[in-house]
């Protein structure tokens, strides 16, 4: 590998600038690691969990997140008063602002991800998806701005039907079937784009109906190593949020997961990426052609189920790459083993259109056993605050195989014990349930288009007949 | 001698905890904490000033005002969850509505916000805002009397 000299830099004590289950997992990361952490709370988080396992906390400010997590000189100030040497983001909140990680850095402070740098090229999505062409990627197929209704028409047969047409100036776009439709089409979505935005101009671009979401979990040094550690498949979705994700996709070749890892790695070298990264694609389900989405520049929600098929701490060997070490694996070390498969628990009420559910969890008892883990910041006697998001737990199992992962994650959320607020555990279930679910069938419309007008027909009948 | 966050929290998770008791005051040199399970109780008195102020995050409320009178006929307007209670559909527009408004069925009324979502409750039916309960920008707990409404007599 080629050895671009990088000093390491000790790092002794982290600064935790994030909240919730996160936070937790960055003090476990921390313990492991044999470094002291020091947890930045609002004023709303003082008996949180990770307050209470930090080697220190301190109050940074008022419960809403303007004033505290999102605050990010007052996050630098408090990191150089605590004596920090280097800052954790998370996920959220700050990890993918690129002036934070510019102020960490200018005030000393080692940022636990990538240079402000590449977190604004990454970040901003054309740019991104400008790289990702250079770097061979395959993107959504689809046009640079178009003139007229008949070049719209010609290079909408040439991709291929159906197609959107969208305003570069923003907004959904209006679908496409066929050439008869495509003309008249262009025309009213280019007046509508007119009234909207004041910008009738138009591109045209491939949708894919049934889409997965697949998405590959990449790892790189400051000494231009970069290994991928396979994929993750996030089709489960409710209104673009993520509720189930697992690794091993199943519906991918192995074929296919080979030439996505080389795509995110070959993508990720050629900006000179490091730290924990995620490259995003649509798989489209048709033909099991992929395109790239975007690249997230943190550690992601659901990076449990890629450690537990790998064997790898994610959040340990961030903090090492800041502190300018190599990676302690090389591609060849990486073995995907078993199924992992991860169900985030959310403080909603799956029966009253998903309503936040904040409050006291007077009793929390999560499940326990082989392969399970829970990564959560709830116990006995925690208040849920309102200002934050809804997540209470990510409940993960690993198995020799798929389907015995669905086994014991139906069982695991069973065994799951709250009392004092509504969670997701149920609908989870019942998800997993589901002949498509275990037939590894879902794409990311099905929960809305399909899992869930079934649900609620179930529900009514169930209220008629009694 | 002040109670430290921690201690009013474990008072009142005791509170909450608790099947038997609707009501606490605890008292500690020039301190009181008066808290009251929602809505159950007529508050006594007053809460001392200096009180350590339970954060509105809490499920059970301190020195809960109690709930006015709702006439016959008239319609209660509640929270259909913990959260913030706004009273505008944005800082830089007028309120939805103030008392004495007619509103239709569906009239937008408030808004809770919690955990990043927004519930706007709308009106159940045709009539008047007969009183607004709830403070704006305040936390309310669910099933908390938000507005009383009074229905177009038929």
């Amino acid at each position: 590998m080629s050895s671009i000299p990088v000093a390491t830099r000790d790092i002794r004590r982290v600064l935790i600038a994030n909240r919730g289950e996160i936070a937790v997992r960055i003090v476990r990361a921390c313990k492991t690691l044999g470094i002291e952490s020091v947890a930045a709370v609002s004023e709303a988080d003082q008996d949180s969990l990770a307050a209470r396992l930090a080697d220190e906390y301190v109050v940074i400010g008022p419960a809403p997140a303007a004033q505290s997590y999102l605050c990010a000189e007052l996050l630098v100030r408090t990191a150089l008063e605590q004596r920090c040497d280097a800052i954790h983001p998370g996920y959220g909140f700050l990890s993918e602002r690129s002036h934070f990680a510019q102020a960490c850095e200018d005030a000393g402070i080692a940022f636990i991800g990538p240079s402000a740098e590449i977190i604004d090229s990454m970040g901003d999505k054309i740019t991104a998806v400008g790289l990702a062409e250079k770097a061979e990627v395959p993107r959504v197929p689809g046009s640079d701005a178009v003139a007229d209704a008949e070049t719209a028409r010609a290079i909408a047969s040439d991709i291929g039907y159906p197609v959107l047409f969208k305003a570069t100036a923003g907004g959904g776009g209006r679908g496409m079937r066929s050439d008869e439709e495509a003309e008249a089409a262009f025309r009213s979505a280019s007046s509508e784009a007119q009234a909207a935005f004041g910008d009738p101009t138009l591109y045209v671009e491939k949708f894919i109906e049934l889409a997965r979401h697949i998405e590959i979990q990449i790892m790189g040094d400051r000494h231009g190593n970069v290994v991928h550690l396979g994929e993750r498949e996030c089709s489960t979705q409710r209104r673009h949020q993520k509720l189930i994700e697992e690794a091993p996709s199943p519906s991918l070749a192995a074929q296919t997961r080979e030439q996505m890892g080389e795509c995110a790695v070959r993508l990720a070298r050629n900006v000179g990426y490091f730290g924990a990264g995620t490259i995003e694609f649509v798989v489209d389900d048709r033909d099991g052609k992929f395109y790239f989405l975007e690249m997230n520049t943190r550690i992601q929600v659901e990076h449990p189920v890629t450690e537990m098929i790998t064997g790898l701490d994610l959040v340990a060997e961030q903090i090492r790459i800041a502190a300018g070490l190599p990676l302690s694996f090389s591609q060849a070390d990486v073995k995907l083993v078993g199924h992992a498969i991860e169900c985030r628990i959310n403080a909603e009420d799956p029966d009253r259109h998903f309503l936040p559910s904040p409050g006291l969890v007077s009793e929390w008892l999560p499940p326990k056993g082989k392969g399970v883990r829970v990564d959560t910041h709830c116990y006995s006697g925690a208040t849920v605050p309102p200002f934050y998001d809804s997540l209470l737990a990510k409940l993960i199992v690993h198995a020799p195989t798929r389907s015995e992962a669905i086994v014991h994650m139906r069982k695991a959320l069973e065994d799951m014990k709250v009392v004092g607020l509504s969670t997701t555990a149920s609908f989870h279930h019942a998800v997993l349930d589901h002949p498509d679910f275990v037939a590894g069938l879902v794409t990311t419309r099905w929960v809305e288009d399909v899992f869930v007008p079934a649900r609620k027909q179930a529900l009514k009948q169930a209220k008629e007949r009694a | 001698m002040s109670l430290t966050h921690k201690e009013a929290r474990r008072i009142l998770e005791i509170l909450d905890h608790t099947r038997h008791l609707d009501f606490l005051e605890v008292r500690i040199g020039d301190t009181t904490l008066t808290a009251s399970k929602s809505g159950t109780i007529e508050r006594s008195q007053a809460p001392a000033q200096g009180v350590t102020p339970a954060k509105p995050a809490q499920p059970t409320t301190v020195a809960a005002t109690s709930e006015p009178e709702i006439a016959a006929g008239q319609v209660a307007v509640r929270a259909t969850m913990m959260g913030t209670f706004y009273r505008k559909p944005s800082p830089d527009q007028p309120s939805f509505v103030e008392e004495s408004t007619l509103v239709e069925t569906g009239t937008p009324l408030c808004l809770v916000e919690a955990m990043k979502l927004f519930n706007t409750l709308a009106s159940p039916v045709k009539g008047r805002v007969v009183r607004i309960v709830a403070q704006d920008l305040q936390m309310v707990q669910r099933d908390q009397l938000l507005m009383i409404l009074e229905p177009e007599a038929r």
